[in-house]
């Protein structure tokens, strides 16, 4: 196995903010880490890079302990930053120099990363008249570029482990593709990406691993597919032309939503759709919609951590 | 390969260095520094011209149209018309007048006078050994203070002459006599020779040269330890507002970051400091080339006159290289204790108020030497709270290096006090790799002194860090 991580805690005073987490990544591909504001998510990022001390637990890379200083490491941070007052060219070939990749192979992965991310004009502005522009600063840059340029600092050094924390997070839909397009071709150069994320659709579309983590407890860990499959097909969607709430009240179904589009009902397998399928028929409604399907990464989502909050209420 | 927690420090050095070069601030800080350098010398040659300090090749006039003298000293004065010696200011009084009044007499005259008339008196003191001369105007009377001024340093001149002439001595031979003598005690036991301890010993004041070599010496060493920690404090905390710290502890230590920063900080002010030097002795130079037609050599021979050069002082290159040691060492420790602190703080408007304690500390290492340094000049400070200046790290990078090159302290007490200062930098290394690591993601309340030594002593540490 290439990442494993073995019971990483860490508590603040009396808090504890990560218990016991423990995961492994065993071939290229993209782990993500979900989890509420305050989950927890980027402290197991930082201990994982040891860059925050851990209270107890094992992170391996290759059999061996994780080191930034000695395994290429590429991280995006989640509260992002640059040198406000430094040009983009001059802080890009720090960073990489501090990532022992020489000036001349910097450049040369600078040139191909600003044109993929789009970012031309910014490192090679127009010329204005005769004017040589003055090359921009990073406080010239609007926050999405910014975001660029931090991505492109993250991949400068070609890492062979990508940690991004909330990589999309406040990017226009733009721009998320561009990010989306670029952690697919990482995963297909064979890169191990490890990912926090709030947005449950994006890692649908990424990733085959998971934890849920909610108050520093992995709540849902595992393969996504299998733990989608776990649940069952649960999830009911009927849309009819006349109102049915008096069939829904008498099968004793759980509504989960009600939109224009149709009510979502919980059910706890096959049996008992097919039971409120009839009811629908002998009572002659007119049906427009009948699905019943898995739940979605953002319905576990939602369901996990409000079970564990009102564990917690208990 | 393992890396050392030191591995990187080079890389920052050199981006620290470059950026700090290529600043704006910087370079209008430079070019100002060396503006004032280079222009200070020939400004203040030409107003001291202009005001009648010297340097002028014409005869100078001189509102003073009648010059009494009343000579009670006994020595016999002859031709007070014309002050012309060579090496004088040259200048032309009409008239001198030996006055047969008394000095209180003619002063009396003179308050109510308004002729163009001046009193020179010539006296002699038993109780000090002392001749005055005594330059008097009124101030009715259209002689101003500059008349009085000139005059005062022709006479001066003039006088020195004359005793040469009446003791039928040489230049040589009136050089000696003039020269200071000390006498001193000493004793010898088997550690060699010491100086007297009591009273005598304890309290050996500085003279004014000194004084100025100490003071001189000691703002070289502030500006360089107050410019560095100000540079580190706003740039931790920089790195650290703008979360760029983050990205860059995937790459180095945070200790090799405070470290390579130091370094090119370091750098930096000592190439400001050697800029100004450099700039300052070339205007001497060109200056008096342009202004008077000396040769190079004789150029460089004035500027005996300008740098302390006449001064007791002791530059051997044992004291060149412990007066560096100590910069570089206290230069470590302020920032070190400024990096820690810094690393404390949230964001750039908390910083003033956090750094207060670091401010303080550094005050006390000033002024303390400071204070020191005038009790010196006012009669003596004890031999024993010198002593202590030099070996207390907080005190010694700014009190040692003067000290030194004025030959108050030996070198056994300034490698003493530089030991004790390597010893204090080195345990502040590893108290600000830990507590720096620590305190990067701190986000609190101020800390207080024995909350650092918590995040030391502790094992896991990051306590702090929520």
């Amino acid at each position: 196995m290439s990442l494993v991580v073995t019971n990483l805690s860490k508590k603040y005073g009396e808090k504890t903010v990560v218990d016991h987490i423990s995961f492994s990544l065993e071939h290229p591909g993209v782990y993500a880490f979900l989890g509420t504001n305050g989950a927890g998510k980027s402290t197991s990022l930082r201990m994982m890079l040891g860059m925050l001390a851990k209270d107890s637990g094992e992170v391996l890379w290759k059999g061996k302990p994780l080191d930034t200083m000695e395994t290429n490491v590429g991280y995006l941070a989640e509260e992002r930053g640059l040198y406000p007052k430094f040009t983009l060219m001059d802080q890009l070939l720090y960073f990489a120099s501090l990532k022992n990749v020489s000036k001349e192979d910097a450049k040369k992965r600078i040139d191909y990363w600003v044109d993929r991310l789009e970012l031309t004009e910014y490192f090679n502005p127009p010329m204005v008249g005769k004017k040589k522009p003055k090359p921009m600063k990073a406080d010239q840059l609007s926050k999405g570029n910014q975001q660029k340029v931090q991505l492109l600092a993250a991949l400068i050094s070609d890492p062979e482990l990508l940690i991004l924390d909330e990589p999309l997070s406040g990017l226009d839909p733009v721009n998320m593709d561009l990010f989306k397009q670029v952690i697919h071709e990482q995963v297909d150069a064979g890169k191990f990406i490890i990912m926090s994320s709030h947005q449950m659709e994006v890692v649908e579309e990424f990733c085959e691993d998971i934890t849920i983590l909610h108050h520093g407890k992995a709540v849902v860990q595992g393969n996504l597919n299998e733990i989608k499959k776990s649940y069952g097909r649960v999830n009911m969607f009927v849309k009819t032309e006349e109102p049915i709430d008096d069939l829904i009240e008498a099968s004793g179904l759980r509504v989960i939503n009600k939109t224009p589009n149709g009510i979502q009902l919980r059910v706890n397998g096959q049996e008992q759709a097919d039971r409120f399928l009839d009811e629908l028929v002998k009572g002659h409604k007119t049906i427009v919609r009948f699905e019943l399907r898995e739940p979605s990464l953002h319905e576990i989502f939602v369901e996990k951590a409000g079970e564990s909050v009102e564990d917690e209420a208990q | 390969m393992k890396h050392s927690r030191f591995h990187g420090t080079g890389k920052v050095f050199h981006f620290t260095f470059s950026q700090m070069m290529k600043a704006k601030g910087f370079r209008f800080t430079l070019i100002l520094m060396i503006l004032v350098s280079a222009l200070y010398y020939p400004i203040s040659q030409a107003i001291k011209s202009a005001g009648g300090g010297g340097g002028v090749s014409e005869v100078e006039q001189t509102s003073i149209e009648t010059l009494y003298v009343i000579d009670e000293s006994g020595l016999s004065f002859r031709d007070w018309f014309y002050f012309d010696k060579a090496g004088l200011d040259p200048i032309e009084i009409p008239k001198t007048v030996s006055s047969d009044k008394t000095y209180d007499e003619f002063v009396e005259e003179l308050k109510e006078s308004e002729e163009a008339i001046a009193l020179l008196h010539v006296h002699h003191s038993a109780e000090d050994g002392t001749f005055y001369y005594t330059l008097v105007r009124g101030t009715k009377t259209p002689v101003k203070q500059k008349d009085l001024d000139v005059l005062k340093n022709a006479i001066q001149e003039h006088v020195y002459e004359l005793l040469m002439e009446h003791l039928e001595i040489s230049k040589e031979q009136m050089d000696i006599l003039n020269m200071s003598i000390e006498t001193d005690t000493a004793y010898v036991d088997v550690k060699g020779i010491g100086e007297p301890s009591g009273e005598e010993g304890d309290k050996k004041g500085v003279n004014e040269q000194q004084y100025m070599l100490i003071l001189v010496l000691l703002m070289v060493t502030s500006m360089l330890i107050s410019m560095s920690g100000e540079y580190i404090s706003s740039s931790v905390v920089m790195e650290k507002s703008s979360k760029v710290v983050e990205y860059l502890l995937t790459s180095i230590r945070p200790i090799a970051l405070l470290f390579g920063k130091i370094a090119a900080v370091f750098l930096i002010t000592l190439f400001q400091i050697m800029t100004m030097l450099i700039c300052f002795v070339a205007s001497v130079v060109l200056y008096h080339i342009a202004a008077d037609g000396m040769s190079f050599s004789d150029a460089l021979n004035k500027l005996s006159s300008v740098l302390p050069f006449d001064m007791d002082i002791t530059i051997s290159p044992m004291g060149i290289l412990i007066t560096i040691c100590f910069l570089l060492a206290g230069m470590l420790f302020y920032s070190l204790i400024c990096g820690v602190i810094a690393a404390s703080v949230k964001n750039v408007e908390e910083m003033q108020e956090r750094m207060k304690s670091y401010t303080l500390l550094l005050f006390v290492g000033m002024f303390g030497s400071i204070a020191i340094t005038i009790m010196n000049i006012t009669g003596g400070a004890p031999k024993a709270l010198e002593t202590f200046a030099c070996f207390f790290p907080v005190t010694s990078p700014f009190t040692v290096p003067g000290y030194l090159f004025s030959n108050r302290v030996s070198f056994g007490v300034a490698f003493g006090g530089l030991a004790i200062l390597l010893v204090c930098v080195y345990f502040l290394l590893a108290f600000a790799a830990r507590c720096y690591e620590y305190l990067i993601y701190y986000q609190g309340q101020k800390l207080k002194l024995r909350d650092y030594f918590r995040i030391f002593k502790s094992e896991k540490g990051g306590e702090k860090n929520a």
